[in-house]
Formats: C-alpha cells, structure tokens, sequence
C-alpha cells in the first residue's frame, strides 16, 4: 500500500500509518472506527492461589478487590514510590489475571513473588491484541462476533469468539471514544483482523498507525511512559523519576489495601503534598496567531502529534514544561500534556508557553485545563 | 507491653546490644533458640566426659570500650586473653613457632629464611600499624561515604585526620594494602614457602577465597585486630573456652535489668503498616514488643522470618546477594592420649603443640584447595589449623585423655554432588591422614570424632550456609556495604526492626562491636 | 659517537609515545622519537607476516582511543578510519550459540531466547553500566590527584574526585562500589542466570589480566572495557581500516605534520643522567641524544629497572617499581585462512564473521582455563576473543581468503620451565583444537600460523612478560598508585624524565590517554610560552 510508514514499539515494528497521512485514520477514531494493532504490549498471565496478592504487591490499585470480569488501569511503583509502568489488570477468573505493560515487566513480578504461590507467564508473543476504537466499534463487533455487546461496560471484560476463534473483549482503549480491545491467540490474530475489517466496511472501519492514536490519546489525556514520564527504572538522575500523584493519578493508589511496593513512600510524600501534576495545557489561540501574525503569517500548527519537551512558564519564571501536544482537528483547539509545579496546576491558570515561530523562541498564553480534553458520553454509556 | 525491646539470639553480639539497652533504660528481653547462650562461640561436650570449642576457637576482639562500658571487670573477664600462637611445621626440622616475641621468631625463621627473619619485625610493624587504623574504623558506624549529611561529613573527616595521621606512607599502605590478594602482599615481604603458606590462611579463614583472590589482604588484616604486637596468625583465646566470653556478658545483661530465655526460638517477626509489632515463638506464645533487635544473620532475619511483602524485592534482591559461602569444616577429636607430634627423629616442643598447628606447605597449595570450592567440589588436599585445647585447659577433657579441634578449608556449602554422610567422614579421614604423617598413631588415638560440615553449621546454628562471619568479609562486603550498602546502619527497611549481629558492621572476629554500635543507633533513635 | 639536541626525547614510538610527541611538537617543541623496531606502533602493528596477509599482529580492537587526541591530532584526516564491529557470538558446546547483535531489538530477543528474566536484566544492566562508564569517564581525562599531599592542587584535585562520586545516586554509587571491589563473576551473578551470558561478559573483566571471573577485582576490568562502548552511537568497539598500526600511523603522520622527527632502528640502552636529572639518552649503537625532558612510554620495569641505574634513583620508589605486578597472561595467534570457519552453531557465512566470536561456552571453562595458568600452564582449552578483520577490510587479505586474529587467554609469562617452540607449537595446536570444536572446517583452512606467546610480544615489543597492559589493571595499581604511589603525575623521582605509557593512569588500551596528559604536563612544567599554545 501507498505510504505506509513503520516504527519500532517494544521491539516489533508497527505501522505509523497506512497511509501518505494518517489524517483519514485519526477521523475515523472519532467519526466511525479505527483498527489498531496492539501487539506489541507486554502481557503477562499471573495465575495460583496468590496471584491477586501478587499483583498487590505489585501495583497500586487494590487487585484483590476487583471483581471477575473487571479491568484496572493502575500504575506501579518502585519502594520510593516512583512510578516504573503503567497499563492494565484484568481479573479473568478468581485466580487469574492479566497484566498489561508498556515495559518488560516479567523479572520485576518474578522478584515480587518470593513466598508466593503463584505462576507467572510472559505471553506477549502468544497473544495478540487489537483495537477497535470509535462511534462505530460496538456495531461493527457485536456484527463480528455475533452477540450483543451493549452489557459490556466501561473497563469490563468477556468472551466471545470471532469466526469460531475464541477471543477476550475488554471495553479499553487508548483512544478515550468508545472501543474495545479484542485478545487472541497471536496465530489466529489475522483471521480476527480479517473479521473486523470485513465485519466494518460498511461502518467505515479503517486501519491505523501510532501518528493517529498518538493524537486521540492527547485529546483524551492518556499518559505515554517515555514521552510523558520516564520509568523510574530507566531515570539516570531523581529527577526524571515521577510519583502517581506527580502523574495525577491519585486516583490509581488505594493508601488503605496492605503493603504495596513504594507506599511508605507515597504516604510520606501524600502528606507533604505532591511537588508536581500531570494536566493538560491548552495554547491560546489569539496570542499564537499574533506571534505569527507579528512577522506577517498566518499560524503554523503542528500536523502531528508532538513528543518534545516545551517549557512553561509563569511570570518569567518556569512553573513545568509539556510533554506532548498536538492540534486537535475535532476540538480545533492546540492541547499539551504537561507537568506543572503543583501551586499552579489549578485548571484556569494562566502561563505561558514557548513556541517556535519562524526560527525564533516566542511565548503564547496557555491554560490550565483538567484531563481529559475530550469526553464523549459513549465513551462510557 | 512487657518488653521495649526483644533481641533475638544469644550470641555475643546479641547480649551486648542487650546489655547496651538494658543499660539505657530500656526493659529488655533476649530470646534464644538453644539451650545455651554464646551463638557460634560456645564450648560443648562433643562425647561423654571431651569438649571442644563447636564452631570456633577463636571469641574475636572484644573493643576495649564494651568491658569499660559494661563493668566487666567486675563480672570477672580478664581484658588481657591468652593468645595462641602458630605452630608451622617445617619438613625435616622443628616447626616454626610464631608468637609475640618478635626476636624469637625471627630467630626460628632464620634458619629457613635468612631473608624472611630480617624482614619480620618490619613486617609485623606494618600490620600492627594497619590494624590500628582498622580498629578506629570499628569503633564507630560505618561511615555513609555518599551522604552529604553534616554528621557524616564530620565523622569522614575524622576518618580522614586519622589516615593523615599514618603518615604518607602509611596512608598509601592503607590504601594499597586492603585491596590486595594476601599473595600478593606475602610475596612482597618474604620468600619461605611455608611461612608464606601458614600466614596465608588468616586472609582465606572462612572465606571462599584463595590467597590470590584480591580483597584477602583485608582478611588478613580484620584477623589480626586486637592480637599483640607481632602475633601474626595468632587467635585470641580466652581462657575457660571460647564460651566464656558469653558467660560475663550474660551476667551483664542481668545486671542491666534484661531478661533471657533460653529454649525461645522466635519463628515470626510480626509487621504491620510498616512497623515492628512483636514476634511468635515457636512455642505459639506471640510477645507484644516495639523494637526487635535479630543477632541472626540477614539472610535468615529477612528470608525466615519476615514476610516477604513487607520489603521491596530490590532490598531483598540485595540480601539474596550477600556472599554467605561458608567454606569450612570442623573436626573435633576425642583422644586417648596426647598424640606424638614429630619432624624426622624431633619431637616437637610444648610451646609447638599448643599453638594452632597449620598445615598449609605453601599459598599454591592452598591456592589449589580453594579451587576445588570454586567449582564446587571438596579440596582432596585442604589446609587446616588443628588445636589441642586439653594442653592449656585440661578441664576440657575432664575424665582424661585430650581434644584435638581442627578447622579445615575448603568444603563448600554449595557441594555439586550434595553432602553425604560418606563424603563427612570421607573428609574427615583426610583431615586424620594429613594429621598423621606429622603425628603417627594418630588414628590409632581416636575415641570418637565429631564432624561439622557447613550444612551441619547452619541446621545447629542458624548461621545460613554455615557462613560463620554472617557474610565474607571481603571489601565489597565491609563497612557501608555491610550487611547490604541500602541498609548498613542497623535499622531495617520497617520501623523498629535492628540488625545486631556479625553480617553487619564492623562484623564477625570483633567480639560485641556490632551489638554495642547497633544499640547506640537504637538508643540515639528515640 | 654523535650527539643530537632536542627539546624532548620521547622512548618508544607506540601510540602513547606518538601522542607524546605529537602533542610537545604541536606546542613548539623540538621532538624526536626514538623506536626500536623497523615500524611504529608497539603492540599497535600491522604487518604484512605471509604475503598478502596483513596482520594486525598484537592489539587488534579498538574502543578507548580518546575522542579528544582524535580531534585535536585530526587523526581521521592522517588517514584514521574506525570500523564497527557488529557483534559478538559465543558458540555453547550443545550446538547453540549465545548472539550479541548491533540492534538493541535482536539482542533482546536472542537473549530472551535464552531467559526471559535475562532480557529483562540485560536493558537495566546496560543502563547501569552506562551510567557508571561515564561517571567514571572523567577520571580518564584527569591527573590523578596525590591524596597524601596537602597541595592545593592535590586537594582541589581530590576533592573533584569526590564530588563526582556525591554526585552520584546513593543507588549508583554502591553499584559503582561493587564493580570496584567484586569479581566479575559475582557481579554477574547478581544480575543473570544464563550461564553462557555470564562467561561471555565476564570475559571482559579477565582481558588482558592475570586474574580469572571469580577472582575479586576483575568487575573493575568490566567497567574498563565497557567505557570504550559508549563513545559512539552503540557500539564502539571497532576495527581501524589497514589494522591498528594505521592508528599508529596517522597518530605518527600528524605528529611529523607538527615537527617530530621520528627514528626508526634507534634502540635505546640507556637513560642519562646528570646530578639527579635526565639528561638524554644513549642508543645501542653508541649514539647519544640529549634534551632537557627524555619521556619514556616503556613499562616502568624497563624504563626504570633496565634503562635507569638504580643508585639514581630513591630505595622506596625502586621497591615499588619491583613490587608493580605486571604478569604476562596473554598469547595471540594469528591465522591466514583459505575459507571462512563454518560454525556447527550457524552453518554457512553470515553476518556473525564480520563481528567477535567468543570462546565463552561456561563460566566453569572460563575459569579452569584461569586456573591452568595459576600454576604455571597455558589453558587447555583457552578463553579467546575470534575477529576476522579481513571481512571489515577485504584488504587485510586476498581476495577470497581471509585472516583471523586470535587472542587467547590463559598463555602465562612465567610457564612453567619457560618457553620454547615445543611449547608454543603445542600451545597454537591447543588454540585451533578449541576453535576447531566449534567449527569443523577451521583446520583445513588454516593456510599459515603465526603463534605468539608472552615471551614472543616481550621479545618483538618489549613490554614486559609480554603483559598488553603494562601492568595489571588491579585496584591497588590504579589512578594515584599507577604505576607507583606518589608517582601517578607522569612525573618520576628524576628531574627531567616523565612517563607515558600504558603503566600511568588510566592504563590499557589503545587509549592515548596517558601520551596526552603526560604532554600536558610536560608543558605545565616546561616554559609557559610552549603551554600557552595548547589550547585549553
């Protein structure tokens, strides 16, 4: 095909687009669906008798509390409470999980295991994963699949099969619309590629890149580990190291379940209030089209995603620095991701950022905004 | 609550920290698994009416400060200990007999080596100087070399003035010398072989090192803190055994208030949010205590008797790594008679016999020993120190007849092929044969004969793979990497659990000094 | 008899003395050097030993050559060209082989092939160990400060020392302590499982040492070599085009460029001295030349035990010089091949033969090859380090055939009884049974052989029991007590003579390090109108 484009992502090779632009893609994650292969996520099955006091251990959210059936997104952290990883626990039976990483992650739960009866199996290359993501993703899977799908909640999961091959739906995504994340056996992963495709041409279903989703989860305010922090593992200095509470993910610790890597910690750091948060940014767009109307053009705006890091500031003084931003075609509104000392992260505040006009530093007003960007009620309903 | 503190194993170290915090004010409990107190340093009837020292012979360097601190004068030790010299038989002639008086072992070198007999005193010297600067370094925490932290820059200056103090040369001695091979350091001062061989062993004791592995001149030196002047390869034996060093300190505990329990073994440290709550014995009794103090070692602290979820896996990572490898294997004998030690026609002298007897002909050879370990396998050839402890205490054999204890090197833990009664005793007839063509008849003298392999160490003992230092001592193990570098002041990774015993700083070989620091730290906390 | 006058005399035209030289001549200096053999370059050679074979005859890797002597000297445009090595395979006895690649990606998955806790180990254990290369690097481009001394400049100097250990991470700084005191293999341990990984790593610690994996100090010598990566983009272990003497070459062509006059066939016999201070040297043919600064790149066992009469020198230093350990533990083996060695592990030619193979089955056969030479034996089955230059540079050999370069570990200076052809003889056969074992074509190919033993480097480059490093690069000899405690400034007891070889601080490797320091020191010492020229 025409343009495809190819990137590295945990050491497979996945496509940026499938075409000269990955425009198309990004709209149809909005407008009807979007395919995405997400292979290349680490997966690990964690079953045995303690298997949920393993992961316990392990991560932040309480595990042991969730019910069958359920899906966790949760980060994890080392013992100064400094997030390594984030992704995802599904509870698939009583005694038996499966955690999603963006990172290696099998020799960390291996070493949390010691005294543990419980078995630990690295199945990334076993098990594939794809997402359906968009307006259109519940039709077009419950046509593929061949049930009904409209009891499958928010950050649930079930079982189905596609063509005779048996699969895993959870209702996920990385995208913040609505879509599902479909789990096979990776040797069976075309076929079910080939299902939805078939299943989705007529509700204009498209495959896509990492340049489109990589816009959608900046409209949705999802995290990316290093882009939008690094993992504690991989930090050279302090300083590149984040706490959930830095990351604005409060909402991930469960302080009150026992004994989890890093809580000493986090609980420490909890009572002296977190230095930093994770929030959105959005760029004003009066002062970027005068900075570029000062010189005599018309604004420039980026036409994909960004990954560089962009100071902020307040009263000439740096308060934090974004991470990613992107031009939103949806929202029609210039969004970042940023970290910003924790006294000026209240949404409605008033910096400014550093932008790039025609080879010269300027500054735009920006605006601090709560996370996410984008909302859509069917994202939940 | 009962008990402000409980600390957990009778052993030197553990009833001077108990001592140290009854002192304080705190009520203390000591809980001990066995029916005696000492830990490795006890005196035991291995057959009716025979007594050896079980684990070893030697009690270490008690600092002067704990017998000030403690009034044991008062309880009846003697600050000045007996120090038992190094009998190195010589093929063909009288063995060489190293003791304090330097002028007399250069004396007896002499006809061997005239070179080695006039590097001696200087030799003796130097080390005497080294250890000096050793022991201003266990008389405090180990210092946190990366904290910037006013206390520890003060207390690395301190440490700095007293390197200054050595002189240039001394300074470059310090430095140089402690990372050596103990080869390389023997080889620098003398060329005789088997005095080179016999004073290689106290840089290889107990460790799973040869002497040319680098680190083993730091052995060397650790082993001879606190000796006199001149007694190089010497021990410090304290009269009444090893044991009785055990025996004043217990009475120091009582006289502190402190209580002890024998027969307690404890099974469970409880932890809750973080925090010490208490410990259960064995017995199911569970004791309410806020500071629990282990004299065991960290592998079996933190592996045994914790819950593993309550430590991250990187600290427990860390004490996975410590270097236990206890390499060594204890004989103990029970003889008829005195067996006769000879040289060709010469029968060996009384001051020979009552020294520790070292076979170990040359540093290659036990080079070669080491090697086995190295691969796992028992040394067909091992050095070894045989003592007769009945000569100076007869009391030791008191229906008659005497003890021969020897200390062999290398029988790793770790054995490729597993240990075996057979292989034991296979070892032990080693240990006999090479006795023999010094001492022939030996054999025929034997009433009965004891062997400790490093399993049968840690199974009697605690101490995990029979490591009898808690952990090498080697210099990626010393000081502020000691037990492990997160953790090397005493406290645990959760509030109110304390570390006392050898596998922390300034470690095993220094009688009390890691129960006394590890107390200070307890009593400065709160 | 002749005499010459010069400003400087640099002893031995290896690359350390060549950067010596280049360095002073670039100041204004009046240069010579003076080389024994009929080339330049030391143990840094290329020779063409069989027709149309070109061996890189000693030193035949390059990692550590100081970016800065590159820039400064321009060494690429004096005909500089460093190729990379792609990889590293270590062929295992059951038929398998361990891969060491240049994408980070298929290394993962090698590895993972092997263990999936390794893979994981291996991402973080390449951080740590780049993170402790460049907080270690500093200390390459540094004077070893004296810590006994109170001069301020020693004090300065240590306190910078200091700093850039506080400056570390409490974590980093114990791992850094560890690699300092620990054997490679219990570092190793620490980290991964997979036996064969251990071996072929722990290798790195043992190169050019007389020490095996298990013995304590050889963790330092990992980090050593590891410094040497982390200069390019992955990998910078590389291979110069036309073998290491074209390093020695262009270092030789651009110090000629700034005025050095470099002697070939001109052996030194003696230092001269002069109340206390070197005043020149004495050839072998009776020749003199005299200059205010005589610089010796010589180990310091020659330079001050051959070269220097002892009474001129102070008792302790010459004590400490004879205590200085050097043992030779190192042999080569060079080869000319009539086809590429078709391993039973990966039959046929691929990308493999343009990287390193490694003779590392197990740690245990690292180790008993170590314990071989403990007492006075050439390993049985040695370790070795395989490249085939001509595969990076179709140079190096004629069309269609191929050299390889050998190095081989344990081959001890002080064999037993000595060495002699029979030995050397039956220490190459025991060199090709080895790699033989792993490729069943590899005799059959051999064309020639050229087999050198410690005492053969010794006598061809006069190092010292043929000892690649001038001396063990063991913690009690390194920074302030290389080679000699109080004497790590390049300076020496005699006025007027310095060192530079690879016995000063930071020692082995083709590094030029110590070369440049030396010259920089030379001229703090010197007139400051010559330092002033040197930029920074």
């Amino acid at each position: 095909m025409l343009g495809q484009s190819w990137r590295r992502w945990a050491g497979c090779v996945v496509a940026s687009s499938y075409e000269l632009s990955h425009e198309r893609e990004y709209y149809a994650i909005r407008n009807s669906a979007a395919l995405f292969d997400v292979s290349p996520l680490y997966k690990y099955h964690v079953s045995g008798r303690d298997a949920a006091r393993l992961l316990d251990r392990v991560v932040t959210r309480n595990v042991g509390a969730a019910k069958v059936g359920q899906v966790l997104y949760t980060c994890w952290c080392d013992r100064d409470g400094k997030v390594i990883d984030d992704g995802t626990v599904s509870r698939l039976d009583d005694q038996r999980f499966r955690l999603t990483a963006a990172d290696p992650n099998y020799r960390w739960l291996g070493d949390n295991a010691r005294q543990l009866s419980v078995e630990i199996e690295d199945v990334s290359e076993k098990l594939g994963a794809l997402a359906l993501q968009g307006p259109n993703a519940r039709v077009i899977l419950e046509q593929a699949t061949e049930s009904d799908l409209s009891k499958l909640k928010y950050f649930r999961l079930t079982t189905s099969s596609i063509r005779g091959i048996p699969v895993t739906i959870t209702r996920t995504g990385y995208t913040g619309d609505l879509g599902y994340e479909i789990w096979v056996d990776s040797a069976a992963a075309v076929p079910v590629w080939d299902a939805l495709i078939e299943s989705g041409t007529p509700y204009g279903i498209t495959p896509a890149g990492m340049l489109a989703l990589d816009m959608a989860r900046i409209e949705a305010g999802l995290l990316l580990i290093e882009v939008d922090y690094f993992s504690s593992r991989h930090a050279l200095i302090d300083a590149q190291t984040s706490s959930p509470y830095e990351l604005s993910l409060d909402w991930t610790v469960a302080l009150d379940k026992p004994q989890f890597n890093g809580r000493r910690a986090i609980r420490a750091e909890l009572a002296r209030g977190p230095a930093w948060r994770f929030v959105g940014v959005e760029v004003d767009w009066t002062t970027l089209e005068a900075n570029y109307n000062a010189i005599g053009l018309a604004p420039r705006l980026p036409t994909q995603a960004w990954r560089t890091s962009v100071p902020l500031y307040l009263g000439g003084k740096q308060v934090g620095y974004a991470t990613s931003g992107s031009w939103s075609p949806l929202l029609k509104r210039y969004l970042t991701l940023a970290h910003v000392e924790a006294r000026h992260a209240k949404p409605g505040t008033q910096l400014e950022i550093e932008i790039t006009v025609e080879h010269r530093r300027k500054r735009a007003l920006a605006t601090v905004h709560s996370l996410p960007f984008f909302n859509p009620e069917r994202k939940r309903s | 609550m009962r008990y402000d503190a409980l600390v957990i194993g009778g052993g030197v170290n553990g009833l001077t920290a108990a001592a140290y915090l009854g002192r304080a004010g705190k009520r203390v409990l000591l809980a001990e698994r066995r029916a005696a107190l000492g830990g490795l340093c006890v005196t035991e009837e291995f057959h009716p009416g025979f007594c050896a020292n079980t684990c070893v012979d030697d009690a270490g360097w008690l600092p002067p400060e704990i017998a000030t601190d403690l009034g044991l004068a008062a309880l009846g030790y003697a600050p000045t200990f007996a120090a038992q010299s190094l009998t190195i038989p010589i093929a063909g002639a009288a063995p060489i007999v190293i003791t304090p008086d330097m002028r007399a072992t250069a004396d007896a070198i002499r006809p061997h080596s005239a070179h080695d007999a006039a590097k001696w005193r200087e030799f003796c010297a130097l080390i005497a100087r080294l250890c000096g600067f050793m022991e201003s370094l266990y008389g405090v925490r180990a210092p946190a070399v990366e904290s910037t932290a006013p206390a520890d820059l003060l207390a690395m200056l301190g440490l700095g003035r007293k390197l200054r103090g050595l002189g240039r040369r001394g300074m470059i001695d310090v430095i140089r010398t402690m990372p050596m091979p103990v080869a390389d350091l023997l080889d620098e001062w003398f060329e005789h072989e088997a005095l080179k061989g016999a004073l290689s062993t106290a840089g290889v004791l107990n460790v799973q090192h040869g002497p040319q592995s680098g680190g083993t001149a730091l052995v060397f030196l650790h082993n001879h803190i606190g000796l006199p002047v001149g007694h190089i390869g010497g021990r410090r034996v304290s009269r009444g055994g090893v044991g009785s060093v055990s025996t004043v300190l217990q009475a120091a505990v009582r006289n502190a208030g402190g209580e002890i329990r024998t027969g307690a073994e404890v099974v469970r440290i409880r932890v809750k949010d973080d925090r010490v709550t208490g410990v259960a014995l064995a017995s199911g009794e569970e004791i309410d205590v806020p500071i629990v103090v282990s004299g065991l070692d960290p592998r079996r602290t933190f592996t045994t008797l914790l819950d593993a979820g309550d430590f991250d896996p990187e600290f427990l990572h860390a004490i996975d790594c410590i270097r236990l490898r206890g390499p060594q294997v204890r004989v103990h004998m029970a003889l008829a008679e005195l067996p006769r030690f000879t040289s060709g026609a010469t029968q060996w002298s009384d001051a020979a016999l009552r020294g520790a007897i070292t076979i170990a002909p040359s540093m290659s050879y036990v080079e070669k020993a080491y090697d086995a370990a190295k691969h796992g396998r028992i040394a067909e050839r091992p050095w070894l120190h045989a003592s007769i402890p009945t000569l100076d205490d007869p009391s030791m054999a008191s229906s008659g007849g005497h003890v021969l204890s020897v200390q062999a090197q290398y029988a790793p833990y770790r054995l490729r092929v597993g240990w075996t009664p057979e292989r034991r005793a296979a070892f032990a007839d080693t240990v006999i044969q090479m006795l023999e063509e010094h001492a022939p008849g030996l054999s025929g003298l034997v009433l009965h004969r004891e062997v400790l392999a490093p399993p049968d160490i840690e199974s009697r003992f605690g101490a995990t793979e029979g490591s009898l230092l808690h952990g090498e001592l080697t210099l990626d193990q010393f000081l502020f990497a000691r037990p492990v570098a997160s953790n090397a002041r005493y406290a645990a990774p959760v509030d109110g659990l304390w570390l006392c015993g050898s596998g922390t700083h300034p470690g095993a070989g220094t009688a009390g000094a890691s129960g006394r620091l590890a107390a200070k730290e307890i009593v400065a906390r709160k | 008899m002749t005499v010459h006058r010069y400003d400087a005399i640099v002893i031995g035209g290896g690359h350390n003395g060549l950067v010596n030289a280049a360095y002073l001549a670039r100041a204004g200096k009046k240069v010579v050097v003076l080389e024994r053999r009929h080339l330049v370059g030391g143990a840094a050679v290329t020779e063409e030993i069989f027709p149309g074979f070109k061996y890189s005859v000693f030193s035949y890797v390059v990692s550590l050559l100081r970016p800065e002597i590159i820039r400064d000297l321009d060494l690429p445009r004096h005909g500089l060209e460093i190729l990379p090595l792609e990889s590293t395979i270590t062929p295992m006895p059951n038929g398998d082989y361990l891969g060491g690649w240049a994408d980070h990606d298929i290394t993962r998955r090698e590895i993972y092939r092997h263990s999936k806790r390794d893979a994981d180990a291996y991402d973080e254990y390449n951080k740590l160990m780049h993170h402790m290369a460049m907080a270690v690097k500093p200390l390459l481009a540094m004077v070893p400060p004296d810590p006994t001394s109170l001069a301020p400049s020693d004090l300065k100097g240590m306190l910078k020392f200091a700093g850039m250990f506080r400056s570390l991470s409490t974590r980093h700084f114990h791992a850094l302590y560890k690699l300092m005191t620990m054997s490679a293999g219990d570092f190793l341990d620490e980290w991964y499982e997979t036996d064969v990984l251990k071996a072929t790593k722990s290798a790195s610690g043992i190169i050019g040492t007389f020490m095996g994996p298990r013995t304590p100090g050889s963790a330092y010598v990992l980090l050593h070599h590891y410094m040497g990566e982390i200069d390019g983009a992955f990998r910078a272990w590389g291979f110069a085009k036309g073998g290491t003497g074209a390093i020695s070459e262009s270092i030789a062509s651009a110090a000629r460029e700034h005025g050095a006059e470099i002697r070939l066939n001109a052996a030194v016999s003696r230092i001269i001295t002069k109340g206390g201070r070197a005043i020149g040297v004495a050839l072998e043919d009776g020749d003199e030349f005299h200059a205010p600064v005589v610089v010796t790149s010589l180990d310091p066992k020659r330079s001050f035990l051959v070269l220097t009469e002892e009474k001129d020198l102070p008792a302790d230093f010459v004590e400490d010089v004879k205590r200085y350990k050097i043992r030779g533990s190192s042999g080569k083996v060079n080869l000319a091949l009539s086809e590429l060695p078709d391993f039973t592990c990966l039959p046929g030619r691929g990308p493999h033969h343009r990287g390193a193979i490694s003779i590392s089955p197990t740690m245990e056969y690292v180790e008993t090859a170590y314990d071989d030479a403990k007492y006075g034996n050439f390993s049985r089955q040695p370790y070795m380090d395989i490249v085939l230059p001509s595969m990076i540079d179709p140079d190096m050999a004629p069309p269609g055939k191929h050299v390889m370069s050998i190095f081989v570990q344990y081959a001890p200076s002080n064999i037993t009884g000595g060495w002699d052809a029979t030995k050397r003889d039956a220490f190459g056969d025991a060199v090709v049974d080895a790699v033989a074992r792993f490729a069943p074509n590899f005799k059959s190919s051999i064309l020639h052989r050229q087999v050198l033993t410690p005492a053969d480097i010794e006598s061809i480059t006069g190092l010292t029991d043929g000892n690649i490093f001038q001396g063990e690069l063991a913690l009690h000899q390194l920074f302030f007590l290389r080679p000699a405690p109080g004497w790590a400034k390049f300076r020496t007891p005699l006025k007027g003579l310095y060192q530079c070889g690879a016995a000063t601080h930071p020692g082995g490797g083709i590094m030029g390090a110590g070369g440049r320091l030396a010259a920089l020191e030379i001229l703090k010492d010197t007139s400051l109108p010559f330092a002033a020229r040197v930029p920074r």
